[in-house]
């Protein structure tokens, strides 16, 4: 972390420093529960690793929309104090219900036929129909949930330069949200890549892949409640 | 009769209203007040319920920095630290008044104001001395104006 500050400390660039803004959100231990969650989710099609590659571009791609939309609407004149005291505010404490309801839908327990969020037993066909939906999803829910520490380096810092460049400057947010994205990716290819060796050695993907579901959905539930006790008690 | 009781009740009931309204409103009065006192500098750390690690250290820091870079200033009661929580009714109004909807590290000197939370969340973590150092410049740039 050092390291970052030293090198945001000396960079003139504005999109050097929207990397290394995105790079120390990613990797500070304020968002890391939300990080675990998204790698689970993103390595949960562990039989193709492709696949987990794309769905952390999706993944990527949802937090890039979240973190230009806002930046775009402080551009156009919204309140940027209100509004990121507005995220501070009620972004941790949405995050934590929501996190348990996503793991009740992965588990199947709650059974509603929403697009892109398919349970453990979601046919393939449903899968190719809805593509990545549920990815880009998570990214955008998830870069709303901003913590204290993420919240500045948003609000304080990268809203501000990016207001600075005007709307040009809008290319700003995706870098940041590039950087955020990649030590998940990274991570989630990584672990399909030792699960799915596992799994090939004893021929048993499918038994694999549906436990690694089970285990996630579990995960989401974990975090969920961690957030709700870290927020209301 | 019965009507001298209902009037009795409702007389009692508005003394306990007044007695439970007027302590937090003479707590933002008095804070108003303090704030406004442009020979005194007053650090205000503002932040929610949830914390992070980072927050806290943020508050620890400013607070030991201040007391160790200008103990007599304290003592005499020329410079403040005060822990906010914006999720506390009572300091809402101060907070409005300092344009403050966050999260945030002030420091206040009559209508001069300075924002350290973005040097706050970049130092105090990882370069406490450099925190330090800024605390240092800001404070002392108020004291000489």
């Amino acid at each position: 972390m050092e390291f970052l500050t030293n090198l945001l400390d000396n960079s003139t660039l504005p999109w050097l420093t929207a990397f290394i803004l995105g790079l120390m959100t990613a990797i500070s231990p304020c968002p890391l529960a939300t990080n675990i969650t998204a790698v689970g989710f993103i390595s949960r099609d562990i039989e193709n690793r492709n696949r987990v590659f794309l769905n952390g571009l999706f993944y990527t791609l949802g937090r890039a929309i979240t973190y230009t939309v806002i930046a775009l609407i402080i551009l156009l004149g919204a309140d940027q104090l209100k509004f990121s005291g507005f995220f501070q505010r009620y972004g941790e404490k949405i995050i934590g219900p929501l996190l348990i309801i996503i793991g009740l839908f992965m588990l199947d327990i709650i059974k509603i036929n929403l697009p892109g969020i398919g349970g453990l037993t979601s046919k393939m066909e449903n899968k190719k129909k809805w593509g990545y939906l549920d990815a880009i999803l998570l990214g955008l829910v998830f870069a709303l949930a901003f913590c204290p520490y993420s919240g500045v380096l948003y609000f304080g810092m990268l809203v501000p330069l990016t207001i600075a460049s005007s709307a040009s400057g809008l290319y700003l947010p995706v870098i940041f949200a590039l950087a955020t994205g990649i030590p998940v990716i990274v991570f989630a290819w990584i672990i399909a890549y030792t699960v799915s060796g596992i799994g090939t050695a004893y021929s048993k993907i499918k038994t694999f892949e549906l436990w690694f579901r089970k285990i996630i959905s579990v995960l989401f539930i974990i975090v969920g409640i961690y957030y709700i006790i870290r927020v209301y008690f | 009769m019965k009507s001298y009781k209902t009037i009795f009740s409702v007389i009692l009931l508005a003394i306990c209203f007044s007695c439970t309204s007027q302590p937090s409103a003479q707590t933002v009065k008095h804070e108003g007040e303090k704030a406004a006192n442009s020979d005194k500098i007053e650090v205000y750390y503002f932040h929610f319920t949830a914390r992070c690690v980072t927050c806290l250290t943020i508050e620890a820091k400013a607070k030991e920095y201040l007391e160790a870079l200008y103990p007599n200033l304290v003592k005499n009661g020329l410079l403040s630290f005060q822990s906010l929580n914006l999720e506390d009714d009572a300091v809402k109004p101060l907070a409005k008044r300092l344009g403050v909807s966050g999260q945030c590290l002030l420091i206040v000197k009559g209508d001069q104001k300075i924002d350290l939370t973005n040097e706050g969340f970049l130092y105090a973590m990882v370069k406490p001395d450099k925190f330090k150092e800024i605390i240092n410049e800001k404070v002392d740039g108020l004291l000489i104006r």
